[in-house]
């Protein structure tokens, strides 16, 4: 009774899945939600296609977002950043009081050794009172900042 | 006339007892006494020994169990495979699943599913694209560079 146990537990362990972004506001960009929707694109590239990158996890969104998505998606994209080891951002006013984030960069603490974990987000238009177009891109592997910058940079 | 005729069935019969006691009969023989012995020949005195005898075998195998192991051993053997096998398939199964996890390469565009592995890395770079920052936002070092220009180092 006890090795086939021992057997379905070890089979239990080795499919958990473990994404260390669980613990972050953009995990439920990723959910699979927004699959649908015919103004999104996501994408998931994991494993030997990111090998030259240095890289072990990309997932990206880009989507037309509503007025209130977009200030929602912002707050959890600053939230994430709050930690951030290094942090890059630029606002633009969209009033007299109010401020838009178009761009950020974060490397979030590293949870485990050569693993860095990075949070990308852009807002095409930050001004607009439509909404924004935004691209939030979280990225896990050892390549550094400037890795990144050498490999996608134009 | 009875009487020679029993003379004679009892001395071929004792010939076979004989042949029984040197293990020279074969089980049909071996029968065909048992069955005599016990049955015309019951009251032979010349016969008893043979009665003894096959009825303290017969004894002995009424009280010996069936040995386990000879009639198990099949069972057994096929218990050991089928583990093995559900040992193999268990992890071969998860190491299936651990390599199709550990490799994704796959894109949602306007709701379809893409598997293009050159299509997904094509959408791949453009979000990395859409995601960098504006080429008229300035960079810490430009803002930098524009304050210290403006210093007046003659003083």
């Amino acid at each position: 009774m006890k090795r086939p146990f021992s057997l379905l537990l070890l089979l239990t362990l080795l499919v958990a899945p473990a994404a260390a972004q669980k613990d972050l506001c953009v995990e439920r960009l990723f959910d699979g939600s927004l699959r649908a929707r015919t103004s999104a694109t996501e994408v998931v590239v994991k494993g030997k296609s990111l090998k030259a990158y240095n890289l072990t996890l990309f997932r990206s969104i880009t989507l037309k977002s509503t007025p209130s998505e977009t200030r929602t998606i912002e707050s959890w994209v600053r939230t994430d950043g709050k930690n951030a080891v290094t942090k890059v951002e630029n606002f633009v006013n969209t009033s007299q009081t109010n401020t838009r984030l178009s761009y950020a960069f974060y490397e979030l603490p590293a949870e485990r050794p050569r693993q860095r974990r990075y949070i990308s987000y852009s807002n095409r238009t930050p001004q607009s009172e439509q909404g924004g177009t935004l691209t939030i891109i979280y990225m896990e592997g050892s390549a550094s900042p400037m890795e990144l910058k050498r490999h996608f940079a134009e | 006339m009875k009487k020679k005729s029993d003379s004679a069935r009892s001395v071929r019969y004792l010939r076979l007892a004989h042949r029984y006691f040197e293990a020279e009969t074969s089980p049909r023989e071996e029968a065909r006494l048992r069955r005599y012995v016990v049955g015309r020949g019951a009251d032979d005195e010349r016969f008893d020994e043979v009665r003894a005898v096959m009825g303290y075998m017969a004894a002995a195998r009424r009280a010996q169990p069936v040995s386990p192991s000879r009639s198990l051993r099949p069972a057994r053997a096929w218990r050991a495979a089928a583990a093995v096998a559900a040992i193999v398939l268990t992890v071969g199964t998860a190491a299936w699943i651990d390599y199709r996890r550990d490799n994704v390469c796959v894109a949602y565009i306007g709701g379809r599913r893409v598997t293009d592995t050159d299509r997904v890395m094509a959408e791949m770079h453009r979000a990395i694209h859409a995601a960098q920052r504006p080429a008229d936002t300035p960079t810490m070092e430009q803002q930098l560079s524009d304050i210290f220009s403006q210093i007046d180092y003659s003083e």
